[in-house]
C-alpha cells in the first residue's frame, strides 16, 4: 500500500524514507516570491525568512495535476493508494485530492479529510503507516484514519493571533483579537476548525496549562501516544517535552517542526501537542 | 379609635410595613408578571425600588417629616428599577413634594398629595396602558380625594384606599385583554396593592408576620403565558459609547424617545447603554453622533421570549460584573469581556443599588463580580445577596487582579468552573501602586516627606522618593520573583503618556530578563498601577 500525504504533515526526511511516502507539496508566497513547501526551502531557513519580510505570507493548496502527477505511477502498478490530507476545513487540498480521484475510476484509491493538520496529521499517518505494515488492507487502514483524527486532542499556542487572522484560518475569535493585554492565546483544532480557548499571559502559565491536559488525557485513557513541533521556539520545547515525557502512560512518538505553509498560518513561536489514546498497542 | 394625623415616626413605619409586605410577596409578583413583557421579574422591581427607599429611611439620623419623605423620595428614584418600580418611584416622590413643609400628616394631605402624585406617575411614563398599576393607583388616588371630604380619620381613608385598590386590581383583566387570556391580575398593580396594606395592618396594630403570604393556586392557567404578544420594543440593544462630554441625563431623556428599559451606566467619558427599542438602528445612528459606539449587542427579544418559553435556561452560562475606576481601566474590562462595568474604587464607592442594578442587567442568571478594590468587596457581597440572582464576589482587590481573573474567563465553562478558574486567575498576578504621598509620615521604618512619591505593595509602603525614577523600580525590586516573567504598568491620568514611555524603558534596564507592557489605565489615585507575574 502507498501511503501519500502533503506537506503540511511536517514529516521527517528519516521517517518519510523509513516508511516510503510520498509527499505532495503546497505553496508558500511571501513578497514576489514562491517556495514549494520543504522542497525549496526547509523549516528552518523559512522561519528566518518570516522573520525578516515585512511582507505577509499566502499559501496555496496543490493542484489536483499534482495529484494526478502523484497518483499515476501507483495506479499504473496496481498499488492501492491510501492518500490522507490536511483538514479541508482549513485547505482546499483535500478537495484537489478528491478530484484527482475521480479521475481514476476504479482504482483502489481512499482520500481522507484528516480534520487536522502538521503535528497532528503526522500522528495519523505514522498510525497508518504502522497499521499497513501489519498487513491492514487500504479499506481497513482507511477506516481507522477517519476515525482517528476527530479523537485526537490537538492544542497549540501562537505568539500572536495575527498571522491565523489575516490568513483567514480562524473562526470564533473575535473575543481573542482584539484582546488590548497581550496574551499567548491557547487554541485547540475542533472539528477540522481552529478555536481559541483560553488567554493565557505568561509562559509559565501556559506550559501548565499543556501539562495539565496531557495529565488529564492520560488519567482518562492510562495509555497515551503523543506528537509535538514548534515553529522557531525549539528551547520552550524541549522543556515542555521534559515535563510530558514524565507523566506516566505518556509516549512521545514524533517531535517535528512546523513547516513553512503552516508557520505561514501561526507564525512563528508556535507550540504545539495532540495526543490520542494509544492504538499502537 | 380614629387617627387623625400622622407623625414623621408613624409615616416611616407606614412606609417600612408596606415595604415589608410587598418583599413577603416577591415571588407571587413575579410568577404573574406578565405585562408589558413576560420577564416575571416584578416582584423583584418592586422589592427592590423599596429596600433602596428602606436603607434611605434606616440611615436617616434627623427623623423630621421633611427628612423622611426627602429620604422616601430619593431612595426610590436612586432604587427604581422596571415599569412598576418607575411608577412605584414616582408615585412616593409625588407624594413626597405634595407634604413638603409640613410637619405632621392628615387625611386631607395624603389625599390630596397622592391624588398629585398620580399625575405625575402618569406624565412620567411614555405610554400609559389602562389596566396595569396606573389605573389602580388613579382610581386609588380619586377615591382618596372623595374619602378625605368626608372625614378625616387616617385609618379610614387607607381602609377606602385599599379597598378601592383591590377592587380596581380585580378589575385590571377587563381592562387588559392579555391578563384575562393568562388568568392573571396586573403583577405591578398587586404589587401596589400590597404595599397599601402593610400600611393598613399597620394602622390597626397588625405585625406583617401574621399575615398570609399569597400562593399560585388561584392562578390555575397560568401556563398560557405564551401569548403571542408582538412587542413593540422588541430589540434589546447593547452598546458602549465613548466620547468626550456624555450626558447620562440627556443621554436617558433622547432614547426614552426610542425605547423602554433604559440602563446607562458609566460617566461622561464612556457609558454603557442598554434599551429596548423598535429601531436598534436609529438608536446606535444617535449615539454614533455622540462619540465613538462599540461592543454593540442587539437581540431579537421576540425570539429570546420564544425560546425562553421553551427552554427556561438564559443562553449565557456566567456574566461577568467589575468594579473598577478609570477609563482606561474600564475599556480594558469590557475588552476582556466583563459585561458591564460600574465606577467604583479606592476614592469613589458605588451605592450596594448601583452594583444590584449591574447584577440585574447582565444577560446571565449567574454572575461573577469583580470589586477590584478591598473597600469596594463589601458592597459587592451585599449586592450579590439582594439580587434575586446567583452571583459570586471573587477577592480581587486591585484592578491586575480583575483583569487577570477575566482573562481566564471562558464564554462556554460552567460558572462553577469560570469563578474557581477566575479565583485561581486572580492569585497569579502580584500588584501594587505608586502615589503622592499627602503628609510627612514615618511608616515602617520608611520616612516619607509630603508631595514624595510611595511604592505601596501588599497594603505597606515599601519605598518611598522624591522621583519616580527610584520609586517605581525599587517597588519593582520589592515585588518580583525569578520565576515572574512580565511587569505590566498602568499609567494614571495625571501621567502623560511619553513619562510612562520613559518610565517603561527605565524598568526593562532594571529587569532586562522579564517583559514590562505599559497601558493606560486612567486611575486618579495613583500615577502607577503596577502588576508582576
Amino acid at each position: 500500500m502507498k501511503i501519500i500525504t502533503d506537506s503540511t504533515a511536517d514529516l521527517t526526511k528519516e521517517f518519510i524514507l523509513k516508511h516510503n511516502i510520498e509527499i505532495v507539496p503546497l505553496t508558500i508566497h511571501l513578497g514576489d516570491k514562491s517556495w514549494k513547501d520543504y522542497h525549496d526551502v526547509e523549516p528552518g531557513e523559512y522561519y528566518e525568512l518570516l522573520r525578516k519580510s515585512s511582507a505577509f505570507p499566502t499559501t496555496s493548496q496543490p493542484t489536483p495535476q499534482d495529484f494526478v502527477n502523484a497518483y499515476s505511477p501507483f495506479v499504473e502498478k496496481g498499488e492501492p493508494i491510501l492518500s490522507v490530507h490536511l483538514s479541508s476545513k482549513l485547505s482546499g487540498t483535500f478537495q484537489s485530492a478528491l478530484l484527482a480521484r475521480s479521475q481514476f475510476p476504479g482504482a483502489r484509491i481512499e482520500v481522507v479529510d484528516s480534520l487536522q493538520a502538521s503535528f497532528a496529521l503526522s500522528m495519523i499517518v505514522i498510525i497508518c503507516a504502522e497499521k499497513a505494515n501489519q498487513g491492514a488492507s487500504l479499506e481497513e487502514v482507511a477506516d481507522m484514519a477517519r476515525k482517528i483524527g476527530p479523537q485526537i486532542e490537538t492544542y497549540f499556542s501562537v505568539d500572536s493571533l495575527e498571522y491565523l487572522h489575516r490568513g483567514g484560518r480562524i473562526g470564533k475569535a473575535q473575543a481573542f483579537l482584539g484582546t488590548l493585554m497581550k496574551i499567548k492565546p491557547l487554541l485547540k483544532v475542533v472539528n477540522g476548525e481552529v478555536q481559541p480557548i483560553e488567554k493565557i499571559r505568561t509562559r509559565d502559565r501556559l506550559l501548565n496549562r499543556f501539562v495539565e491536559l496531557v495529565e488529564q488525557a492520560a488519567r482518562e485513557h492510562s495509555q497515551l501516544i503523543l506528537t509535538v513541533a514548534e515553529s522557531d521556539n525549539s528551547e520552550v520545547m524541549t522543556e515542555l517535552l521534559g515535563r510530558l515525557e514524565r507523566i506516566p502512560g505518556v509516549s512521545l512518538v514524533f517531535r517535528g517542526k512546523i513547516g513553512g505553509v503552516i508557520t505561514s498560518h501561526a507564525g512563528p513561536g508556535a507550540l504545539g501537542i495532540a495526543f490520542v489514546k494509544d492504538m499502537l498497542k | 379609635m380614629a387617627i387623625l394625623y400622622l407623625s414623621a415616626k408613624r409615616f416611616r413605619l407606614c412606609v417600612l410595613a408596606g415595604a415589608e409586605l410587598v418583599f413577603k410577596n416577591r415571588d407571587h409578583l413575579n410568577k404573574i408578571n406578565i405585562f408589558p413583557v413576560p420577564d416575571g421579574d416584578t416582584g423583584s422591581n418592586m422589592s427592590m425600588t423599596l429596600m433602596a427607599v428602606v436603607r434611605e429611611i434606616e440611615a436617616l439620623q434627623d427623623v423630621s417629616l421633611e427628612t423622611t419623605v426627602k429620604a422616601i423620595a430619593w431612595g426610590a428614584l436612586m432604587g427604581a428599577r422596571g415599569n412598576s418600580g418607575i411608577i412605584l418611584a414616582q408615585i412616593l416622590s409625588g407624594v413626597a413634594e405634595g407634604i413638603e413643609g409640613k410637619d405632621r400628616l392628615s387625611a386631607e394631605d395624603v389625599a390630596f398629595s397622592f391624588s398629585r402624585a398620580v399625575k405625575k406617575a402618569y406624565k412620567a411614563i411614555l405610554h400609559p396602558a389602562e389596566g396595569t398599576i396606573l389605573t389602580v393607583v388613579r382610581e386609588t388616588a380619586e377615591a382618596a380625594v372623595e374619602a378625605a371630604k368626608t372625614t378625616s380619620d387616617l385609618a379610614f381613608l387607607i381602609d377606602v384606599m385599599v379597598k378601592t385598590a383591590r377592587v380596581s386590581v380585580e378589575r385590571t383583566p377587563e381592562l387588559l385583554p392579555k391578563l384575562k387570556e393568562a388568568g392573571v391580575v396586573d403583577a405591578g398593580g398587586l404589587g401596589f396593592l400590597y404595599f397599601l396594606e402593610g400600611m393598613l395592618y399597620l394602622v390597626r396594630g397588625v405585625t406583617i408576620d401574621d399575615v398570609p403570604i399569597d400562593d399560585e393556586k388561584e392562578l390555575a392557567n397560568m401556563s398560557g403565558e405564551a401569548s403571542d404578544h408582538q412587542l413593540s420594543y422588541r430589540y434589546c440593544t447593547e452598546f458602549v459609547l465613548k466620547g468626550s462630554q456624555i450626558s447620562e441625563d440627556v443621554l436617558k431623556k433622547d432614547l426614552s424617545l426610542k425605547g423602554d428599559s433604559i440602563v446607562v451606566v458609566g460617566d461622561s467619558r464612556l457609558a454603557r447603554v442598554h434599551i429596548h427599542t423598535g429601531q436598534p438602528q436609529e438608536v446606535l445612528q444617535y449615539a454614533s453622533a455622540l462619540g465613538q459606539v462599540s461592543s454593540i449587542k442587539v437581540d431579537d427579544m421576540l425570539v429570546q421570549h420564544t425560546s425562553r418559553l421553551v427552554s427556561q435556561k438564559s443562553t449565557k452560562a456566567s456574566s461577568v460584573v467589575a468594579i473598577v475606576l478609570g477609563d482606561g481601566f474600564k475599556e480594558i474590562f469590557y475588552n476582556a469581556g466583563a459585561e458591564l462595568v460600574v465606577d467604583g474604587g479606592s476614592t469613589q464607592s458605588p451605592s450596594t443599588m448601583d452594583i444590584v442594578s449591574a447584577i440585574e442587567a447582565v444577560e446571565s442568571s449567574n454572575v461573577i463580580i469583580l470589586p477590584n478594590h478591598k473597600n469596594i468587596y463589601p458592597s459587592a457581597i451585599q449586592a450579590a445577596e439582594m439580587s434575586t440572582k446567583q452571583a459570586t464576589v471573587l477577592k480581587t482587590s486591585s484592578p491586575p487582579e480583575g483583569i487577570s481573573a477575566l482573562l481566564s474567563y471562558m464564554d462556554e465553562a460552567p460558572y462553577e468552573e469560570n469563578v474557581n478558574r477566575m479565583d485561581q486567575a486572580s492569585q497569579q498576578v502580584k500588584s501594587g501602586e505608586v502615589l503622592v504621598a499627602s503628609r510627612d509620615v514615618t511608616l515602617g521604618g520608611i520616612q516619607v516627606k509630603t508631595n514624595d512619591f510611595i511604592g505601596i505593595y501588599k497594603g505597606k509602603i515599601q519605598c518611598s522618593f522624591a522621583s519616580m525614577d527610584e520609586t517605581l523600580p525599587v517597588l519593582v525590586k520589592r515585588m518580583h520573583e525569578p520565576s515572574d516573567e512580565i511587569i505590566t504598568l498602568f499609567f494614571g491620568d495625571a501621567v502623560k503618556k511619553t513619562d510612562a514611555e520613559t518610565m517603561q524603558s527605565i524598568l526593562q534596564m532594571s529587569f532586562p530578563d522579564k517583559t514590562v507592557e505599559l497601558y493606560y489605565g486612567g486611575q486618579s489615585h495613583a500615577h502607577y498601577i503596577v502588576s508582576v507575574e
